[in-house]
């Protein structure tokens, strides 16, 4: 056992065994104001459309999720380092494409496409930490870059046109559910619970809040920063792939423009989870509401009949909504932290710092 | 100071100096490079023709690109202005109506939704401290949405011919619109280097807190330039519309990407308080004179798309220094 | 890192013995002496107080002990090696931790996680909980810390956090502990608090070294005292040898008095320029009222975090929320932002001229210029003759060492840097100018030429607020002096009497700013608000 020196403890009030709580939930569900407005929406949707509370058009929202949530989940931890991701959505086209392409619908060459697809999706998370690290180049210019480098490969090989073919099996996995649950969704849980796991269990958990929110103190106890950040972009690039080839399971071919709008969506999702963009704050719980209120609006307004670029106009007010609502966040966080330098604010000068 | 100091400073003071001027000529060196290994290629690269065309194809990148560069300049990013020269191409393209008196009130009409947009982003940005990349993205989407919406899919194309002179026409054998982008390049120029606002944009950006304890108003002076790029944003598209003829609800697609592109590579750094107008000219003309090069080539586009973004990377890599607080 | 290393590195440390010996450490900025040949030993077992006034380097030499800076000359030895710390990493590895005024827990995290940070006890790549929580319930009672460690972080208040960063020291296992001016925003209770926990690491064996402004700390708890003055090391000896009164002497000396220019300009009957009303900023300041007067210098001593520099910056107009009034001219003022109360004459000469003073991007001649743009130009478009003009006066007058006025400002040494904000404001011309901190980090020639220049600002009719740490400065340049404690006025005292050879006023005044004794019983726990 440890060593404890006898020696005249000060007066201790409680022990903290007997204190101690359980950790706060909200590092699991995400803020409590999210679910709330969540309600919110549903109920409103129900008084709204008449069939949004049936069992088919709950599958569809759920299906809606699949790919936005697994996307977003990787998006999570990215700007948890305070880092973006903006070639997700070429990462999905190539997904989507290659996927189709080596598959060309035979049932026996799928587990190959997949695994080249995932292997690829992991090769540019790879390449994008490493050139973010080795650079100093803004996260956004380098994954804007990688993403034309994508989307220019997926071009040529596609020669911008549709194709490939799924595999039987594919379809029938993707159109399949279990009762009102599409199977794929269940993919997505595992997925979401994986990363919350992660986030919340692991030590490489508690290192991207560290990193997140100050590089500095992370690196002085001892945590290695930059391989945190390199598999942060990593993980977002094979959740990328996995969510490209989920969304190709419903597909009747490769589209080259798949996966536009992943990004920013994915972005706004975070965002509206209550993920901090400067980093250090959120996480995936907040994520999987803020996907989960987006697939709903989406789905009531195809519901109400609302003309799809209306739609397109009301994601862009819910982006600047989740982005007024990230202001009282980071608000808060600033002022905390403000105060705790001003009131042990540095004592001595007499050094201009190096 | 004693020695120690001394051999200190004189190391750090040549770097110092390396950089500065670097990031000055470095994009005109690339430039001329990319120029020099142009014409080795391709025997058309240098004749009368294809140097004109590639500044009328620049021109409208031109005009966007220095109004990111002060919004960049001042700390900020704006995505909204590819939607918003959809924006401008659709509304010009139906205002007009065929009737060149109109002209003049269609001009001022989208001026006038620029400087609106650029108000929402002061309000937002400046105002109640959202982030300025996520709301841009907001309007932008909002921009693109209206768009469909006003044009139902179907853009109208009432553009006289009068207008279309803007870019097909010439002045002393220059066309029209390359005069427009090398004016607006020059005032902002000079204007940068000589007027006060200039000097306020370069000190908000570069300590936004000194420069408020120095008496300017940050506030006013970030807000200038949103409303600034928005509205040149506008100008922008009123030359792609003048080129195309018709609205186009996909007009300026990609352009936000590029124009950021475009000032980055050209030295100016992210996070603001440092960059010219005349690196974000040779940015332009970098992107500009790889897609034509391309074109001559016979390249397809798709190969263009990666080389852009291979360039991209090094490119900003080359001078990119961030300043703390940065996104990583 | 498993359990068994955990307990490994601990028994290994056991066999190292320690006692850290320094010999000769000399440390510059930029020309600027921070550390000349200072000599030291911090053993186990031991509380060691480091003191001295701002500028005297104690911070400095805390970054050194801690692996942040390297000395520019002089040796460290661990245990008679000798070694160099080429990063924080490798003190740490050395068993020194620091407990630093800046905040270096992660918020977001709860008490326990942010204990084993970077040393998590993981199975599998998961932290294993029971370990974890096991290394909270060891080390957060030794700091008699009643905190649930299931609490994020940032939910704890900054007592409670100072304690958990000393616990995570010893969670290292460390043998000594560096606390850099740990008592400084903690009330009375708090501070108990943290002395019966020191005197129980110095009963552990663990060596503190305790870097403080406060006597009474150091006379209470400290066996040994190391007093900084200027970066040298004035007075190094055990308590049971020393008294307070020897202390401030080696702090504070009393050869800087011919520095200060005298008086010339008797400002007692001159009329008020601004006038403070109830000034509360909340959490920071609370029911402060004073008044400026022309030609007069109005000094502001305090130890940190006692608002001073709040205040200055709600009269400036650069805070958010307030109460109160701030009256200029005999009229309540509309000052909303910095630019209104400059366009009313009213400056800030910033307590932190990196972040908040220059722009470092920019030139000499283009910082002075700063607040005159809109005079300097015509037609929106400068002249950049007259800024020129503008801005060689200023380097002329203040004899600013720069190689041009086009020089950019990054370059120049803390001192002059210093002088070129100075100028910013004497240029424009100021009927007050709020200077906060005007010569931490400048040398000392700097310094008499800037304490020749309040000195002629004030003569001239000028309204100084002068916010110093720097005792000499604020008895010899003050006609007023107010004393500052934990967001409130605690004394006000004219200056205008005390002379060269009054010692006992000035004894009284340094206790009382130091928190020695408090002469209304004012001193007490932070506003709350």
């Amino acid at each position: 056992m440890v060593e404890t020196v006898a020696s005249g403890q000060p007066p201790v009030d409680v022990a903290p065994e007997t204190l101690r709580s359980r950790r706060p939930i909200t590092r699991w569900t995400g803020p409590a104001w999210l679910w709330l407005l969540l309600l919110l929406i549903v109920v409103v949707a129900s008084l709204i459309a008449e069939n949004f509370l049936s069992s088919r058009n709950l599958t569809n929202v759920l299906r809606q999720m699949i790919p936005l949530g697994i996307v977003a989940v990787g998006q999570t931890l990215v700007i948890l380092i305070a880092g973006v991701d903006l070639a997700v959505a070429a990462t999905i086209s190539m997904a989507n494409t290659a996927l189709m392409g080596i598959v060309a619908g035979e049932a026996s060459n799928v587990p190959l496409a997949i695994g080249v697809v995932l292997a690829a999706g992991l090769l540019i998370g790879l390449v994008n930490g490493l050139i973010i690290i080795a650079t100093r180049v803004p996260a956004l210019i380098v994954t804007l870059g990688t993403a034309s480098i994508i989307t220019g490969i997926v071009f040529l090989y596609t020669d911008q046109t549709n194709f490939g073919k799924p595999a039987d099996i594919m379809t029938d996995v993707g159109f399949g559910s279990v009762g009102p649950i599409p199977i794929l969704f269940f993919l997505y849980v595992l997925i979401a619970a994986a990363a919350l796991i992660v986030q919340n269990r692991s030590a490489f958990g508690l290192h991207l809040f560290a990193v997140g929110g100050s590089e500095q103190v992370a690196r002085s106890s001892g945590v290695r920063v930059a391989r945190v950040q390199i598999i942060a972009y990593v993980a977002c690039g094979f959740l990328a792939a996995v969510a490209g080839i989920a969304m190709s399971m419903r597909m009747g071919a490769g589209e080259p423009l798949s996966g536009v709008g992943f990004d920013w969506d994915s972005i706004a999702a975070v965002v509206l989870g209550g993920t901090a963009l400067t980093g250090g704050r959120g996480g995936v719980g907040g994520t999987i509401g803020g996907v989960a209120i987006i697939s709903i609006l989406n789905n009531v307004m195809n519901l109400a009949g609302v003309s799809s670029f209306t739609q397109i106009v009301v994601k862009g007010v819910i982006v600047l909504i989740a982005v007024l609502l990230a202001v009282g966040v980071t608000r808060r966080a600033a002022v905390d932290f403000r105060d705790l330098i001003t009131a042990r604010f540095r004592a001595s000068g007499g050094e201009v710092p190096g | 100071m004693t020695a120690a100091s001394e051999a200190e400073t004189r190391p750090a003071l040549w770097f110092s100096l390396v950089r500065t001027h670097w990031s000055v000529f470095g994009p005109w060196a690339i430039l001329l490079a990319l120029v020099v290994i142009s014409t080795l290629i391709s025997s058309g690269f240098l004749t009368t023709t294809n140097l004109v065309n590639i500044l009328r194809q620049a021109a409208p990148l031109m005009i966007v690109a220095l109004g990111q560069t002060l919004v960049i300049l001042v700390g900020g990013i704006d995505v909204s202005v590819g939607a918003l020269i959809a924006t401008t191409t659709v509304i010009g393209g139906s205002l007009m109506r065929d009737s060149d008196a109109m002209i003049l009130p269609t001009v001022l009409v989208v001026i006038g939704v620029g400087v609106v947009v650029g108000l929402v982003h002061y309000l937002f940005i400046v105002r109640i401290g959202t982030d300025a990349l996520v709301t841009t993205l907001g309007t932008m989407l909002i921009l693109s949405g209206l768009n469909l919406i006003y044009t139902g899919g179907a853009p109208r194309s009432n553009v006289t011919v009068l207008f279309r002179k803007l870019s097909d026409g010439r002045l002393l054998g220059i066309p029209i619109i390359v005069i427009v982008a090398l004016f607006v390049a020059g005032v902002l120029a000079f204007g940068l280097r000589r007027s006060t606002f200039g000097r306020r944009l370069y000190a908000v950006g570069s300590n936004r807190e000194a420069a408020r304890l120095a008496g300017i108003r940050t506030h006013r002076v970030e807000g200038r330039a949103y409303v600034a790029c928005s509205v040149l944003a506008v100008v922008a598209g009123l030359a792609l519309l003048a080129r195309i003829g018709t609205g186009d609800t996909a007009a300026g697609t990609g352009m936000e990407l590029d124009s950021i592109a475009a000032v980055l590579i050209g030295g100016t750094a992210f996070g603001g308080g440092r960059g010219r107008a005349e690196g974000t000219v040779a940015g332009v003309l970098i992107l500009t004179v790889l897609f034509n090069i391309f074109n001559l080539m016979g390249i397809s586009r798709f190969a263009h798309l990666i080389v852009k973004g291979v360039v991209v990377i090094i490119g900003v890599a080359l001078y990119s220094t961030r300043k703390r607080g940065d996104r990583a | 890192m498993s359990l068994r290393r955990y307990f490994e590195r601990g028994a290994r440390r056991e066999r190292e013995g320690s006692l850290i010996k320094i010999e000769q450490i000399s440390k510059q900025f930029d020309g600027v002496h921070a550390l000349t040949s200072v000599d030291g030993e911090f053993n186990v077992g031991e509380i060691h107080a480091v003191v001295g006034e701002n500028g005297a380097g104690k911070s400095t030499l805390v970054k050194i002990l801690a692996g942040v800076h390297e000395p520019d000359e002089g040796r460290i030895h661990l245990n008679g090696e000798e070694v160099s710390f080429g990063s924080p990493r490798e003190a740490m590895d050395a068993s020194i931790a620091v407990v630093y005024q800046e905040p270096s827990l992660v918020p977001m995290l709860t008490v326990e996680e942010n204990l084993v940070l970077g040393r998590e006890p993981t199975r599998l790549g998961f932290v294993a909980t029971e370990s974890m929580q096991g290394v909270a319930d060891r080390v957060l009672p030794i700091v008699g810390a009643s905190i649930d460690p299931s609490t994020p972080v940032e939910k704890l208040s900054i007592a409670q956090r100072q304690l958990v960063e000393i616990a995570k020291a010893l969670s290292v296992e460390a043998r000594m502990i560096l606390l850099d001016e740990p008592t400084s925003s903690l009330s009375i209770a708090e501070i108990d608090r943290l002395r019966s926990v020191i005197i129980d690491l110095k009963g552990r064996g663990v060596g503190v070294v305790l870097i403080t402004h406060n006597i009474d700390e150091v006379f209470s708890l400290a066996d040994r005292v190391t007093v900084l003055k200027d970066g040298t090391v004035t007075l190094s000896a055990g308590i049971p040898e020393v008294t307070p009164a020897d202390v401030i002497k080696a702090m504070i000396g009393r050869d800087l008095a011919h520095m200060f220019p005298p008086r010339t300009v008797d400002s007692r009957e001159r009329r008020t320029v601004v006038e403070v009303r109830n000034l509360s900023i909340p959490g920071r300041a609370s029911d402060v009222s004073f008044e400026l007067r022309e030609s007069e210098v109005l000094g502001f001593v305090g130890l940190i975090g006692a608002g001073r520099t709040d205040v200055a910056k709600a009269v400036i107009g650069a805070t958010g929320r307030r109460h109160g009034v701030v009256f200029v001219d005999g009229e309540e003022s509309r000052i909303r932002e910095p630019a209104d109360a400059i366009a009313s004459g009213i400056a800030l000469v910033p307590e932190d001229r990196l972040a908040d003073g220059l722009v470092m991007d920019l030139s000499v001649r283009h910082n002075i210029g700063l607040p005159q743009l809109a005079e300097l130009s015509r037609f929106g478009l400068l002249d950049r003759a007259d800024e020129s003009r503008l801005a060689d006066e200023q380097i002329d007058s203040l004899s600013i060492k720069t190689p041009s006025n086009s020089t950019i400002v990054s370059n120049l040494s803390g001192g002059n840097q210093q002088k070129v904000v100075l100028g910013r404001w004497l240029a424009k011309g100021c009927r007050v100018l709020i200077l906060d901190e005007p010569t931490r980090g400048v040398d000392v020639g700097a310094k008499s030429e800037i304490y020749k220049t309040i000195r002629q600002l004030a003569d001239n009719g000028t309204a100084v607020m002068l916010i110093s740490s720097e005792l000499p400065e604020i008895l010899h340049l003050s006609d007023r002096i107010i004393v500052m404690s934990k967001g409130r006025i605690v004394a006000t005292l004219d200056n205008h009497a005390v002379s060269e050879s009054d010692m006992a006023g000035e004894e009284d005044l340094i206790k009382l700013a130091l928190g020695l004794q408090s002469e209304s019983g004012a001193g007490g726990d932070a506003p709350s608000g």
